[in-house]
């Protein structure tokens, strides 16, 4: 057969006899409640990021002001607070500058993917830069408590006493620090990249006619 | 406001539900899939209301919304769906010359289409559905000539994915 008689005779002759059953009652409750958990997802997750910040730098500035330890351990208790105000902050503002970008469905679809790939490769950033936003400023923090501690501790009691406390605390922090950014990483690479490459391939596809058939 | 919306999008549904399908059931390649990217469309076009302007057809701007979500979504993205029944159902076909060959065909039909790359996917429905060239630009942001040239390729891949049924491409 043609192509149109495909077109006609099958296409749309199945689309004007084709009675869906929808309860649209019940359509407008779920897209009501899908609308409600959507906005909710996307207000905890915020609130999660930057909340966590906001508290740690409470907890920190509070243990300094309460600190009755030498200069050197408050300074650092500060530091640590503001390098959690820092982060909690970093979320605020890249969330509100991305949220001006989102993607909008109602745009040409050339666009729409255009949106969704900036956001992909925003988030790849993000993620692979972990390191330097997220961790080092806490991470330097953290350091100098640790360090300001235990010089205190050295200073009153036996290296052999001290050690073993430094070493295994050391290496706990560490461990955590590493687990953090091998699991942004590991998202990076099994979630981020293959969308990426999704959405590159249908702009590709888009903008200049590209020919490949999905795998 | 909220019941105007309302309103709206129980009237927009009910003339371009069957569009909303089509586009669902070409984009989803099993039935939870289709129900879920279903849902999805209906909130991003329940979203999207608001920002109409007038300025397109509003079924050009409701195939815009459906497609564009499509394309953008998310298998992994499902978590916050709840409702686990089907749906959507098909009643039985309503005519008494609707035979089984035909639903095989369509079958057959919705099947090369989800193996087309997915912006060929919207190009070939687009067609199907009898959308101009023009309207197609419009909706896929890109120009008239353009469209036919991936209409083209598209015909002619769906061609060999249907195996001889169609002989004309």
């Amino acid at each position: 057969m043609t192509f149109n008689e495909l077109q006609k005779n099958y296409w749309q002759k199945d689309a004007a006899a084709s009675k869906l059953v929808i309860d649209s009652d019940m359509l407008i409750r779920e897209v009501k409640r899908n609308k409600d958990a959507f906005e909710s997802s996307i207000f905890w997750r915020d609130f999660r990021e930057v909340a966590i910040g906001l508290i740690m730098a409470g907890v920190f500035l509070r243990s300094a002001s309460k600190s009755k330890d030498n200069i050197w351990i408050v300074g650092s208790l500060v530091v640590v607070a503001m390098a959690c105000l820092y982060v909690a902050v970093f979320f605020l503002v890249d969330r509100r500058l991305q949220r001006k970008k989102e993607a909008r469905h109602t745009d040409p679809l050339l666009a729409c993917i255009e949106s969704s790939l900036m956001q992909v490769n925003h988030q790849i950033w993000l993620l692979k830069n972990v390191f330097w936003w997220y961790l080092l400023p806490p991470g330097v923090g953290i350091a100098l408590v640790f360090i300001a501690i235990n010089v205190e501790l050295f200073r009153v009691l036996p290296a052999k006493l001290v050690l073993p406390g430094c070493l295994s605390g050391t290496l706990f922090v560490v461990l955590i620090f590493l687990g953090v950014y091998w699991l942004n990483q590991y998202v990076v690479r099994k979630g981020l990249i293959p969308r990426k490459e999704e959405l590159e391939a249908m702009l590709k596809n888009l903008a200049n006619g590209g020919n490949t058939m999905p795998s | 406001m909220a019941a105007d919306l309302e309103t709206i999008f129980k009237q927009w549904f009910g003339e371009h539900q069957g569009l909303l399908y089509r586009v669902a059931r070409a984009y989803g390649n099993t039935a939870e899939d289709q129900d879920d990217l279903f849902q999805e469309i209906c909130l991003q076009l329940w979203l999207s209301i608001p920002r109409f302007e007038g300025k397109a057809k509003v079924s050009t701007w409701i195939y815009r919304v459906a497609l564009n979500t499509a394309l953008v979504w998310n298998r992994s993205e499902k978590n916050r769906r709840k409702h686990r029944d089907r749906f959507i159902t098909v009643a039985p076909q309503q005519r008494a010359g609707d035979s089984q060959p035909s639903q095989e065909i369509i079958e057959r039909l919705y099947e090369a289409v989800r193996k087309l790359p997915k912006v060929d996917t919207s190009v070939v429905l687009m067609h199907l559905d009898g959308l101009g060239y023009d309207e197609m630009a419009e909706i896929l942001g890109i120009s008239e000539s353009n469209v036919g040239v991936k209409l083209n390729r598209a015909k002619k891949q769906l061609a060999q994915l249907l195996g001889g049924l169609i002989d004309d491409v």
